[in-house]
């Protein structure tokens, strides 16, 4: 069996890379996607806790689960809506461009 | 000599983050959607290789199969310039190592190695009705994403 520890610092080493993306990348594209990164990190952690936790805490694990993924899907659908609203508009996508969000 | 399943485990781990990572060095959107689609492929495989093989088909059906493809799709014409990349590098070292250090050690020394699952449980059991509130809170959110959603559509069809 694998050390749970191992899997954790997948996790942490998804957040830290999705992180320094978010800190350094201006395109907006690019920075969703590093929010998607930090989704993946914590399903990758609640399913390390139902994998190796009691069943009690399993069942609040698919729970938790199945919200982080609900988010996630929403958060790609959201971004595909920015993609096609601002490519449609002509915005840019740097984010240091952008100075409103009304629309 | 390490077991195959432990080789096994730190290829997908290094698989993985560095499918992560190469989201930001791609050059073209599109690629970089498909890095994290390897990425998600990656973790499906971590969640096989750690028992939860049902889990696993979720991952890839909902998000490598569907999401990613729509993802793909939707943004496969548009072309960028990394930049940055030494900034970039530094601080995704420095803040892995330093999350690691400041989340994991603690836990650790507090808990005992490998006694993860017992502090997650215990925090789950402990804020069981807070997480209901988060999970209307999040349901709540993903509606009006939705509505926001209907709205872009009727402003550009």
């Amino acid at each position: 069996m694998i050390p749970v520890y191992y899997i954790l610092y997948i996790c942490t080493a998804l957040v830290g890379v999705a992180l320094a993306a978010i800190a350094v990348e201006r395109n907006l594209i690019v920075i969703m996607l590093a929010v998607e990164l930090i989704f993946l990190a914590s399903t990758v952690a609640v399913v390390a806790f139902i994998a190796y936790g009691s069943s009690t805490g399993g069942a609040l694990g698919v729970m938790a689960l199945i919200s982080i993924w609900a988010v996630a899907a929403i958060e790609i659908i959201t971004l595909v809506a920015f993609y096609v609203y601002m490519k449609a508009r002509g915005y840019s996508f740097d984010v240091s461009l952008l100075s409103k969000m009304r629309w | 000599m390490p077991e195959p399943e432990f080789v096994l485990f730190v290829a997908v781990a290094v698989f993985t983050v560095g499918a992560a990572a190469a989201i930001f060095f791609q050059k073209s959107l599109m690629r970089s959607v498909m890095s994290l689609t390897l990425s998600f492929t990656g973790s499906a495989v971590i969640f096989y290789i750690i028992g939860q093989n049902v889990l696993a088909l979720i991952q890839l059906l909902v998000f490598v199969g569907g999401l990613s493809t729509y993802l793909i799709v939707a943004v496969s014409s548009e072309n960028r310039e990394p930049r940055r990349t030494g900034a970039f590098v530094a601080l995704a070292v420095f803040l892995s190592i330093g999350l690691s250090v400041a989340l994991l050690a603690p836990m650790a020394i507090t808990q005992g190695a490998g006694n993860f699952a017992n502090y997650a449980s215990s925090a789950f059991n402990s804020y069981y009705a807070l997480l209901y509130v988060i999970a209307l809170a999040l349901f709540g959110a993903a509606m009006a994403s939705v509505l926001v959603i209907r709205r872009f559509v009727r402003l550009i069809v």
